[in-house]
Formats: C-alpha cells, structure tokens, sequence
C-alpha cells in the first residue's frame, strides 16, 4: 500500500470474489438469488440469476452449497 | 473451499431433478464430504433404489449401484459385508426406505453394520405422481389424499432410534452448509447411521400445498425446524408445530462385521486343533462337491449334514448346509443338502448331487434323477428295496439293519453313514470327522456313536472301488 492511500472501507476489498454461472446446468430455481445475504444477483425475464453486484460478495458460499444443480462456482479472493 | 467438479460424473449432468429440488443440494454435500474426509472415489460406493433420490449415485463419481426398489439395504448389506474396508453410503427416498424397504430398515438398523443411510424425506412419492407416503403429514394433500392424508407421519428418526441404529440425525436442505458436518459425523461413526434429510418436492408436495414456489418450501424448512436443544425446551403445544433438527443418537454399539468376524475366528480357532493333519489322500482337492442325504425325519440325516459340514470347516474347506423336512418330528421326508469346496460356495444348493445317500425307497425314487452321470448313490437297503443302476454307482448297505443288530441302536444309522462316507471319499478326515462327532453328541452317546462311525468307516474302506 502507498504512503497516504485511503484505507478501505467495510465492504471494499482489494479483489473480488469471482462468481461464475453455468447456464447449462441451472435450472433457474432462484435460490441463489433469494437467499444471498448481500443480494448479489439479480433475475433476468426467465428468472436466470445474473452477477449483478459481485463487488458486494463476501463468500458465504450459501448460493454455492444450496445450488441444487451444481451451476454456481465462487472462487474466493485471496 | 470452492465445490471440486470432478466428484460428479458430468457427462450424466444437467440433473433430471425438477428447480430446486433439495436432492441436489444433498448430492453437493455428500461429495463435498467424501473430498474432505480425502476418501478415494472408488473406495465410496454409493448405493440407492428406486425414486428421484435413486439417481443421486448417478451423479457421483464413485462406484455406484441402484438397486430394487426397498432393497437398497439389502444389496449394501452384501456389499460391505464381502468388501468391508470400503465405505457405503445409501440414498433412499422416504417412500423406499419406510414403507417399500421397511423391514429392510428396521433390521438394517438392529443388526448396526457400518453404513451411512441417507433418507432424503420429500414427504412424497415424486417420481411417480405424488401420491402419500409414510412421511406424508397429517392433512397434507397428495394424489392419493385429495381431501387430506388422514394417516399420521412417521417419525423416521425415532423408528431408527427404537431400532437401534447408534447415529441418528436430521438436517434439512435449507441447512445445506451444516450438512457435510453431519455427515462427517456419520462416515465417521462405526456402525449404522441414518441422516434424514428433509427436502421439498415443488412438483409432487408442494404444489398440491399451496407452497407458490420452492423458495416457500425452503422457507417452511427454514421456519419450521428448530435445535434438538431448543426443541426440549418447547411446550407440548409448540412442539406439534415444530420438527427438531440435529442429532438424536450417538452412541457406540457392537458393530455387525465385528461381531461376524469374532463369530469366524472363534469358530476358526476351533476348526483347526493341532493333533488333526489336514491331508487327505487325493491331495485334499475338492472342487465343488455336491451330497444329498435323503429319506424320513427322524433317521438323523439333517444332523448328518451339520456335522459333515462342521468336518469340512475342521479341515480348513468350506461348506454350506441346508435342510428341508415335513412338519412332523418323526416320519414325513427329510432331506439334508452339503455343498463342500475348497473355495468360496457361491450358490449353497445342490444342483447336481455328485453324491446321494437314500435312506427310504420314496426318496430314493425321488432324488435319484438329480444324480450326475457317474456320480455315487449310497442305499440304505434296509428300505431302499429296488435299486435300478443307470450311468450311476450305487452301493447297497443295510445302514439301519447292520445298527440295529450289530450295535443294538438303530438311531446311530447316520453316523455310521458318515463313517462310510469318509472310508468312501478321500477328502473326509476320519480324525476331523471323528472330532464333529463328539462336539456334536452329548457324552453319553459317545461311545455307542464312535462304535458306529469305526463299523461305517471299514464298510466304506471295504468297499471302494465296489459297485
């Protein structure tokens, strides 16, 4: 870190976790979305999930372990 | 830690199960446990039945079987008992283990052999159109409920703890990241555990429920389920609305293999006493040896077959031994089946009796056929009247007439049959039999029997090569 960078705030982080859909598995249950505790996703017209907030992700793995059709990979930031 | 993909066989995937089914969350799990515990894949066999629950090995990259419908526990019985360093996990819906496989449950669970049952409970046959299963609640709507289930719910984890299964515990999908610490527990406990894993079933139970979507039904799993801590601390009231979740049951009982392989060495470390050499004339090769002993209850021939089968254990061979007679105690047919081999017996009945000893002229009429061509029958004449000889040996001894007037006890005509069974074949130890006779007799038989075993053995001596 440089001399006088601002420190980083609550939910910011120098790297995101990287959340990846597969579109060939999911099945569009919707679990994922509804039970993100950052509300992370959002739900397009067919109620697919879309990544639309992944700087606010802190790992919790929930959409993750609860994902019925193994589509959702979070590789968590080092 | 990210989910490893390699532990799902994915050419089988997309999964058929419906959105948001909870049988894949359960899937997820279990793999994510086997990676953990750092199992190999193949050393895992996953084993199911019938139902949307039954295609979960299908999914994992590990041996994996599906079976018969409620048989699952049956086959994975099998499985460990033959390969017992391996770990076998089941998967049964609620309907192929409590009411299809019941039985198979309950003992699987009193017996306590090292396995790990995971019931995924949906309330509901689902494969099939759901109709009511023994997890149905109480008013729930199903196909074959239209106005409500007026059965009440199993309990399924209660039934295996009366059963006595020594880990019992229940998670539901909604509680998907406390699952792989269960089942940790589980593999890890020696002896049967059941996990009851409470899932939904958009399709089949919710549905027919009035739940709008799965989300609602993971929200019910979320609302109604509390700690097996908090559960006891519920008035009998709120306990009607609740379902406890954790664990019931972990304790440490005797476990099956255990005991089966005490059982095996015990037996083993009587078989072989050190005074008995286990050569036998011919090399001591026996292949597959098939003997009948046929004629009416009450000549002894059932016992006749258990201690030529605890000879052969004696001398380090295998045997099976099966009996079949009428109800009666005295009278009525009887006959006595020994399959001997040097190795494994694979199916324990006679197919084709290299040998038969008839001891009445109706079994002898009737067993005679399933003779193979060159094999040896052995007559009683005393009642084997008419002996026809085709493409068979057959030896006629007055058995029965020879005790009775030179012994003096015509009930020792078994012995005196193994007696010529051991002059006859080469692979019978006198000594091995000679021992089985004593274990087997109360003392006060012995000497009239061990008469009757010497006088049979000469005869048999006597008359090889004879026809």
């Amino acid at each position: 870190m440089p001399w006088g960078a601002e420190p980083l705030g609550r939910n910011e982080r120098c790297t995101m976790n990287k959340i990846q859909i597969n579109t060939k598995w999911c099945k569009k249950c919707g679990l994922c979305a509804k039970y993100c505790p950052k509300n992370v996703f959002d739900r397009d017209k067919l109620g697919g999930p879309i990544v639309a907030r992944p700087e606010d992700c802190i790992g919790c793995m929930q959409c993750e372990s609860r994902c019925p059709d193994f589509a959702i990979d979070v590789e968590k930031a080092q | 830690m990210s989910f490893d993909k390699s532990f799902l066989r994915q050419s089988e995937l997309p999964t058929i199960f419906c959105p948001g089914c909870g049988h894949g969350v359960v899937t997820q799990a279990f793999l994510r446990t086997v990676k953990e515990l750092g199992w190999d894949k193949d050393d895992v066999f996953s084993v199911s039945g019938i139902g949307c629950s039954a295609r979960i090995p299908a999914y994992c990259n590990t041996s994996s079987v599906q079976t018969t419908h409620g048989r699952a526990l049956a086959f994975a019985t099998g499985m460990k008992m033959t390969r017992p360093e391996k770990h076998v996990v089941l998967f049964l819906g609620d309907g192929d283990c409590t009411a299809i496989g019941g039985n198979h449950f309950l003992h699987a669970c009193r017996r306590n052999i090292d396995m790990t049952v995971i019931i995924l409970n949906n309330y509901i046959y689902g494969m099939t159109g759901g109709q009511a299963s023994p997890a149905t609640p109480h008013g729930a709507y199903s196909s074959t409920s239209p106005y409500g289930n007026i059965d009440e719910q199993i309990d399924i984890c209660q039934v295996a703890v009366a059963a006595g299964a020594s880990f019992v515990a229940r998670s539901t999908v909604y509680h998907a990241q406390q699952l792989p610490g269960i089942m940790k527990k589980a593999f890890n406990n020696h002896g049967l555990s059941v996990i009851e894993v409470l899932g939904p079933c958009p399709t089949g139970f919710g549905r027919q429920n009035k739940f709008r979507d799965v989300g609602e039904m993971y929200d019910f799993l979320r609302d109604a389920t509390v700690s097996t801590a908090r559960y006891e601390q519920l008035s009998p009231e709120e306990k009607e609305q609740k379902i406890p979740i954790g664990i019931f049951r972990d304790v440490q009982r005797p476990e099956y293999i255990d005991k089966y392989n005490a059982m095996a060495a015990s037996i083993k470390s009587r078989k072989e006493p050190e005074h008995i050499e286990c050569k036998s004339s011919d090399g001591g090769q026996i292949g597959r040896f098939e003997l009948t002993f046929a004629g009416s209850g009450g000549q002894g021939l059932v016992l006749a077959g258990i201690i030529l089968s605890e000879t052969m254990i004696r001398q380090g061979k295998f045997a099976v031994h099966t009996q079949s007679y009428g109800p009666e105690a005295r009278g009525g047919s009887s006959k006595s089946e020994v399959v001997m081999g040097d190795g494994d017996i694979d199916y324990p009945e006679v197919l084709n009796a290299d040998l038969l000893v008839a001891m009445t002229q109706a079994s002898y009429d009737k067993y005679r056929k399933d003779v193979k061509k060159g094999g040896l029958i052995i007559a009683d004449t005393t009642y084997v009247t008419t002996v026809e000889q085709e493409d068979v040996n057959c030896l006629s001894i007055p058995i029965s007439q020879i005790c009775s007037t030179d012994l003096g006890d015509i009930r020792c005509a078994n012995i005196m049959t193994l007696g010529i069974l051991a002059g006859k074949l080469g692979f019978i130890e006198y000594d091995a039999l000679r021992e089985s006779v004593l274990a087997r007799l109360a003392p006060k038989l012995h000497d009239l029997n061990i008469k009757a075993l010497e006088a049979g053995y000469a005869l048999g001596r006597g008359t090889v090569g004879k026809e």
